[in-house]
């Protein structure tokens, strides 16, 4: 494929060609009343995300990036600006469907209950909330568990469990909160793959958060940095790969210049944080 | 290695070193070693046994004890555990109730006693509240640590999913708090245990504690002896039958 093939599937002129929005954010801001007082999470976002793109959020810790994700869910209200999703409600499905960090999947539910749950929330019947079940988690590789408890598994199976339930409720937008952050590289990489793989044949938008910089490069068609506290964007960084991105076809010169733009953008933010503390 | 490991951890509880010191009674009762007016040999405990079962005078004394226990159980352990969930889920109902759990957990339940006795009399409904009580404060206390202590990341899963306050009870409030409220079921037990030998040696005139303590008076030991093997009867099916109903109840734990 061309270089010219590639720069016209660039997220940035799919976005000029017209592709619609998905999520409008502008001027968001949240407060978090602490014990000690507020914080301001976030203060005059703007963002736009279009519609199919897997976008990805990155910044220092504690920039808000998860308060983000549970105000286009619907769990946080937030206080200033607004969110608009501008999509049709579908009527049997949900809008949007987490993928929580360590810890989102029920312990005391089997793995077909917990990939089912959503599915059960709705009221869909038990036969047929497990066939769809079923086939979500034959997708992500764990058929021979289905009647596990979590505890009997390690955690890449534990996640695929999170993201097999999200792809289940078959959402208009995922959001994914960190999904692989504590697994070991080799299983973050296999489950990347999977996700990828899933994501394509879903045609859905994503957004995903993460602090790390290269999986942000490997999964994003564009990457969006967050500053420091209060959050909001700093800058996206359009990733210009092929996809599918399988790890003979990927670019290493290209990812390490995109990870050195993403990276000098995010180190600023580091330093200005750590420098306010002095 | 790992099968050494594992017969460390799982070891069945033996029946034969408790057959080898009822034979070692037996035999120092039998030579003399011991007063047998004080420590009568198993085999003339075992006698009385079979003696004031079959004639049901020891039959209707485990009864009454059996019962007292068991309606303690259900009816304060299922109370406090309703209240305690309740109390978890609905931070107004915490606000208004919680302060009596608090205050009343810490006192020691047989005080309770003789106020029941005032307002309810002598009589069988005071000795069973006093229990209720007492089993209902600590399973309650349990249920509502047990809520509290359920990770937030669940609750956000279950609204995330679409549950409304139904599903948040049934699929995230009440499974995350079973194990715990199982703890709080055994503990529950305990205190029941103790306060009902307690209620029968000074207020009763039925159960085994009542058979324990007149017949200490008495000075008919084997009969004495034959109440306390049958509590620790009791005991025993009790504090292993919730822990296996709590299993049975919560598969996904890791048991050892």
């Amino acid at each position: 494929m061309g270089e010219q093939d590639r720069r016209a599937r660039s997220a940035a002129d799919r976005a000029r060609a017209g592709s619609s929005v998905c999520i409008r954010v502008s001027d968001l801001g949240h407060c978090f009343e602490t014990g000690s007082g507020s914080v301001q999470a976030l203060e005059g976002m703007d963002l736009e995300v279009y519609d199919r793109e897997f976008f990805c959020l990155v910044g220092p810790s504690g920039c808000g990036k998860s308060t983000f994700l549970r105000i286009v869910s619907g769990l946080l209200d937030h206080d200033d600006g607004g969110v608009e999703i501008e999509k049709e409600t579908p009527a049997d499905r949900p809008m949007t469907s987490m993928v929580f960090q360590e810890h989102g999947i029920f312990p005391w539910k089997s793995v077909i209950d917990n990939v089912a749950f959503g599915l059960k929330m709705r009221g869909v019947s038990k036969e047929r909330r497990y066939e769809i079940a079923r086939e979500y988690i034959g997708k992500v590789d764990l058929s021979e568990f289905e009647s596990a408890y979590p505890h009997e598994l390690s955690g890449g199976m534990k996640q695929r469990v999170g993201i097999a339930r999200a792809f289940a409720n078959d959402p208009e937008i995922y959001l994914m909160d960190e999904p692989f952050g504590s697994l070991d590289a080799q299983t973050k990489e296999f489950l990347q793959d999977e996700l990828l793989s899933l994501w394509r044949d879903s045609k859905k938008t994503v957004v995903y958060v993460t602090h790390d910089i290269r999986e942000a490069i490997r999964l994003g068609d564009r990457v969006g940095v967050m500053g420091a506290r209060p959050g909001s964007i700093k800058q996206i960084v359009d990733v210009d790969l092929d996809r599918p991105r399988t790890r003979e076809r990927l670019p290493t010169e290209r990812i390490d210049e995109l990870y050195e733009t993403v990276w000098r953008s995010i180190s600023g933010e580091v330093e200005q944080s750590m420098g306010e503390r002095h | 290695m790992w099968g050494r490991v594992a017969s460390y951890r799982r070891t069945r509880i033996s029946l034969k070193p408790i057959a080898a010191l009822v034979v070692c009674w037996e035999l120092v009762a039998y030579v003399g070693l011991i007063n047998v007016s004080f420590y009568p040999p198993p085999s003339v405990i075992g006698q009385t046994a079979v003696e004031t079962l079959v004639d049901g005078e020891m039959l209707g004394h485990l009864r009454a004890s059996l019962t007292r226990v068991l309606v303690s159980l259900v009816v304060g352990g299922g109370a406090g555990v309703g209240l305690g969930l309740l109390m978890g889920w609905s931070k107004r109902l915490r606000t208004v109730l919680f302060p009596y759990v608090a205050v009343l957990y810490p006192v020691p339940k047989v005080v309770v006693l003789p106020i029941m006795f005032s307002v309810f009399g002598l009589t069988e409904l005071s000795r069973i509240l006093t229990m209720c009580l007492a089993v209902f404060l600590l399973v309650a206390m349990n249920t509502v640590d047990a809520v509290n202590e359920i990770d937030e990341v669940y609750f956000e899963v279950a609204v995330d999913n679409g549950a409304g306050t139904v599903g948040l009870f049934r699929e995230v409030i009440v499974p995350g708090a079973l194990p715990q409220i199982f703890s709080g079921l055994s503990l529950g037990f305990g205190v029941s245990f103790i306060l009902i030998v307690v209620v029968e040696f000074i207020a009763a005139d039925s159960g085994l504690g009542y058979v324990i303590w007149s017949s200490w008076r008495l000075f008919t030991i084997p009969k004495m002896y034959v109440a306390l093997f049958l509590i620790n009867l009791i005991g025993i099916v009790f504090i292993y039958g919730i822990e296996e109903i709590g299993n049975y109840l919560t598969p996904w734990q890791q048991h050892t």
